[in-house]
């Protein structure tokens, strides 16, 4: 029976693909679905745009859990991609004398959010019945 | 609704998470504390703080992450860059490190899985924990000698007296080769008479039958290779064989081959001790009188679960003395167990103490195998410091742009890393090629254990270590530079450091030196005893087992036929072949004997031809004779038996042997030379040989010098083939089985020579690296000595005297040392050569012309280079 292996050029090829995958990662500019909620819930809170706060917000706008934790490390990668800037606010004693920090959106932010809207506002526009009731949600 | 967040996990938090997010998580992780405590118990809201915590163990927010510290790794990348870089820049100093390196491990990996299988001598047998061999020290005219032979009721004593602390006792014959025969098969083996429970005591691998195969008398349990030659693929079970060509027995179990690191190795049958018993008369006479004076046996026990192998070896000590007659109570018996574990590694004494055994070699090569890897280890050192200046520059910029020393350190202990790890690979390879060559030189069956998970972690763990001790000193010593001298230019090698290389060349030589020594002398000690004089003439002698009841009566037919064809010389028989002492007999008395003294002579009995065909020299009296019927009752001694009797004239005095009844005179008619039939390395004992036609073991054969070997041999197994067509006839040469004797020395000989020009090859490779970057480094002022009218001789002088003066100090620290360990060695033995200063000043010239060739080369390189191409560069 035949088995068929890896040729070296297709292990090069997909070495050179993956490569270029990791690349392509490396520069995200797209956000998922949780960053981008993430990313409203920082608009929505304004001056009130903390980690702890947006974790509370989270919950009880969408009713699932996230702890500070993953809210904070998904805002970190948000910063680095340009998307948020933050600064230390005022300290108060319910937080141990702690100052805390606050997120804002940048423009670049907006603008992704902006076209994430778009890009599903669109999608629905090429939807065929143009109706809610064709999805059949019921 | 009081409350505080929990402190440890604050203090975990603390612990992980990078300093700058401290401040901000630390609050939000308060602020929903206190919200908490609100509407829920204390305990919730605590253990809500906790699961933040852990789930902040997240890469962001983690301190100091080596793994995803983008900036270290680039640095550990950029270390190994430089490194392999500067490897592939100085490819000569480099390959002398690696090669150097290589050599080592590779020594030290052999030596390494030598020791290990020489320490897991026995372990095969699964109980080896829990057995010993039942030995006895006596006292000899105040001289304590240790031996196994013992007396057959010995072993109900103990089980009697002492049953709670054995599980199991055995009796034992000793190892012997007979014939093994199955219908027309018949192969000579070396096997033994054992009690039946040797099975389940020695573990023995059985592929067929069980543990109570040789339960029956009438059986016999053998080896898979003896089963492969004689029934081929058939199944040995059930089959019937003769052992010796009388004892008829049954094949009732075939057991696995015993590896080469087990005592049971090469034994290819065991019989029950009841047949051996049985067939035998004197054992048979001995067990059924429960006679303790006849010490013929061996005792095998295995402890029973909780007895203690020391405490019982105390225990027994007096078994034996308390059932002796007052003639043997004076010599002492002292009994003891050795145990299993000991038998191949302890196995002398020395006066009734422990004195070692193979032990000692284990230990000795042990710490060669170091010494070596050292050597090499010290190539890399030196060489690295010595290019130290080279890289004092890199090391001055990397300081200025913010190298700590730490850093430094890191960095060269990450190229050491890379060197040793190089090394290592090439030494796989290299054990790989010599594994068969070296299995052959230690005789065992050696495997590079690839698929052994603690080979490898030993591996890892040594090379690691390799790379501490042979980068820690370069690594220390340069990150210490002080940058602004370094890069202003007037950085020299401190006189410490050179001085410290001095230090480590002259340990390389001096290592070198006491080995090279070590091995010229062990030579030495081998040459000197095989030319030691035999006293007797072994050349063209064959010697064959005659032990066989197959031989009875057929002597003096073979004789004449054999002497009337012209095959041989002459023949004799005899109850030791030339090259032992079965026999020792201590019950001789004689007019003027002094009352304390026990003789403990050799006894051999032989046909009156013996002296005839091994050419003993007769100094005083006559040779047996045929022709003297009185001869049946006379002795021939050796000048030592005569010397050790006080005897001035032995010729005519009459020497009483035996006791009681038993006793016999005996007039001795002869004295011969001292002939030297046991260990060539030992003093030779006092011997006595009577005439006899009983007891026989051995016939020894003197071939007719004036034929052809092949063609007389030829000749003789015809005869011995005709009139005793039952045994296969089987001959050695005594020559050969007298070389024998050395093959430990020869062993340890060789050894010592391998690792000494080992030892010597690195400590050149050093010395080579060094010269060659001596010379490097005065490649200017050579110019211009040369400009101004040097000689080549004049250059060469310098440059090569300062290595000369360093193995003239080592050669100096060698003498010492050498002289120390090798007079402890050859203390071991009785007859034994001098340290001549002969020895030393070889050694030492052979190193020093070594290290002139090697100096020279590139000495003689730069002394004849043409001035113009050096001093133009700048």
């Amino acid at each position: 029976m035949d088995r068929t292996y890896l040729n070296v050029e297709q292990i090069v090829a997909v070495s050179v693909y993956l490569f270029y995958k990791l690349e392509s990662k490396m520069k995200e500019t797209r956000i998922g679905d949780f960053e981008e909620v993430i990313l409203l819930l920082v608009g929505i809170l304004g001056e009130e745009a903390y980690a702890y706060k947006i974790a509370e917000e989270f919950k009880s706008q969408t009713g699932r859990v996230a702890s500070i934790g993953s809210v904070h490390s998904t805002m970190d990668r948000l910063t680095n991609k340009g998307f948020l800037t933050s600064e230390m606010g005022q300290p108060s004693t319910n937080r141990g004398g702690r100052r805390k920090r606050i997120y804002t959106i940048t423009a670049s932010g907006q603008l992704v959010l902006k076209k994430s809207k778009e890009f599903k506002v669109a999608l629905w526009d090429q939807y065929p019945a143009l109706s809610f009731d064709s999805l059949n949600i019921a | 609704m009081n409350g505080t967040p929990p402190r440890s996990a604050e203090w975990l938090l603390h612990m992980f998470i990078k300093n700058d997010l401290a401040e901000e998580v630390l609050g939000d992780l308060d602020e929903e504390f206190y919200d908490t405590l609100a509407y829920k118990t204390v305990f919730k809201a605590k253990l809500t703080y906790w699961f933040q915590v852990i789930n902040y163990l997240r890469p962001f927010a983690l301190k100091n992450s080596r793994i995803l510290n983008s900036i270290n790794n680039d640095m550990y990348k950029n270390y190994f860059k430089i490194g392999y870089r500067n490897l592939l820049r100085n490819k000569g100093y480099s390959s002398i490190n690696i090669v150097g390196l290589a050599i080592g491990m590779s020594v030290a990996m052999l030596i390494g899985l030598w020791v290990q299988d020489e320490l897991s001598f026995d372990q095969y047998h699964k109980n080896h924990a829990k057995i010993a061999q039942v030995m006895e020290h006596q006292s000899l005219n105040n001289k304590i000698s240790t031996q196994s032979a013992l007396p057959i009721p010995l072993k109900s004593e103990l089980l009697v007296e002492y049953g709670e602390d054995f599980e199991n006792v055995i009796l034992s014959f000793w190892r012997q080769s007979l014939i093994i025969s199955h219908n027309e098969v018949k192969l000579t083996s070396e096997g033994n008479f054992m009690g039946s429970d040797v099975i389940s005591m020695f573990s023995m691998n059985m592929l067929k039958g069980g543990n109570d195969a040789l339960a029956e008398p009438g059986s016999i349990i053998i080896s898979e290779s003896l089963a492969k030659n004689i029934f081929k693929d058939n199944d040995p079970i059930g089959e019937l064989m003769k052992i010796d060509n009388e004892m008829s027995v049954m094949v009732t179990g075939v057991y696995e081959d015993a590896p080469k690191n087990s005592s049971f190795h090469g034994l290819s049958w065991i019989a029950p001790w009841k047949l051996w018993e049985t067939s035998q008369e004197w054992i048979r006479n001995s067990a059924s009188t429960s006679d303790w004076d006849n010490n013929s046996f061996q005792l095998y026990v295995e402890l029973s679960e909780n007895a203690n192998m020391e405490s019982v070896s105390d225990k027994i000590r007096l078994a034996k003395f308390n059932n002796v007659n007052e003639s043997q109570q004076a010599q002492n018996p002292a009994l003891f167990l050795h145990a299993m574990d000991d038998w191949h590694l302890r196995s002398s004494w020395e006066n009734g103490v422990q004195s070692g055994g193979l032990i000692q070699f284990v230990i000795l090569f042990g710490l060669i195998g170091v010494l070596v890897l050292i050597l090499g280890c010290i190539n890399f050192m030196n060489l690295s410091t010595a290019q130290s200046e080279r890289r004092a520059k890199e090391v001055g910029i990397r300081k200025s742009i913010g190298s700590a020393r730490g850093q430094l350190i890191i960095q060269f202990l990450t190229q050491s890393f890379l060197v040793v790890l190089i090394a290592f690979v090439i030494s796989i390879f290299i054990v790989t090629l010599v594994m068969p060559s070296f299995n052959n030189l230690v005789d065992k069956d050696l495997l590079i254990p690839l698929g052994d998970v603690s080979f490898w972690s030993i591996s890892i763990g040594f090379t690691l270590i390799t790379a501490l001790l042979a980068g820690s000193y370069p690594a220390l010593y340069l990150s210490s530079f002080r940058p602004v001298a370094v890069l202003k230019g007037t950085y020299k090698a401190a006189g410490s450091a050179l001085l410290f290389r001095k230090i480590l060349v002259v340990f390389q030589f001096t290592a070198s030196i006491a080995l090279i020594i070590g091995t010229v002398l062990v030579q030495k000690q081998i040459e000197h005893t095989k030319d030691r004089p035999m006293g007797y003439s072994v050349d063209g002698t064959i010697m064959t087992w005659s032990n066989s009841a197959g031989f009875r009566g057929k002597f003096d037919i073979l004789r004449n036929e054999l002497k009337s064809m012209d095959a041989i010389v002459e023949m004799s028989e005899s109850s030791s072949p030339l090259t032992m002492v079965f026999s020792r007999t201590s019950s001789l008395s004689w007019e003027g004997k002094s009352p304390g003294y026990i003789p403990n002579f050799g006894r051999v009995t032989v046909t009156p031809e013996y002296g005839e065909t091994v050419g003993w020299q007769i100094t005083e009296g006559r040779d047996f004779s045929r022709d003297f019927a009185s001869d049946s009752a006379a002795f021939i001694i050796n000048q030592k038996a005569a010397d050790e009797m006080g005897l001035t004239d032995p010729v005519g005095k009459l020497i009483k042997w035996g006791e009681g009844e038993n006793a016999r005179h005996f007039a001795v008619i002869g004295v011969i030379n001292n002939m030297l039939v046991e260990s060539p390395f030992d003093e030779v004992d006092p011997m006595i040989f009577a005439m006899s036609r009983s007891d026989m073991n051995c016939m020894t054969l003197k071939l007719n010098p004036n034929k052809s070997a092949s063609a007389s041999l030829v000749m003789i197994e015809d005869v011995f083939k005709k009139h005793i067509p039952s045994i296969p006839f089987d001959y050695r040469f005594t020559d050969q089985e007298h070389g024998r004797k050395f093959s430990a020395e020869e062993k340890i000989g060789k050894l010592s020579g391998v690792f000494a020009v080992l030892a010597i090859i690195i400590s050149c490779l050093g010395i080579f690296g060094m010269a060659s970057f001596v010379a490097e480094q005065r490649t200017k002022e050579i110019g211009v000595r040369k400009v101004l009218g040097a000689s080549v001789f004049g250059i060469w002088k310098m440059l090569a005297n300062s290595f000369v003066l360093l193995v003239g100090i080592s050669f100096l620290m060698a003498i010492p040392i050498a002289f120390y360990t090798l007079s402890g060695w050859l203390e071991g033995f009785e007859y034994r050569t001098e340290i001549h200063w002969s020895v030393f000043a070889l050694a030492g010239l052979g190193a020093l012309v070594i290290t002139m060739l090697t100096v020279s080369y590139h000495a003689i390189g730069s002394a004849l280079s043409n001035p113009l191409n050096s001093l133009r560069s700048e």
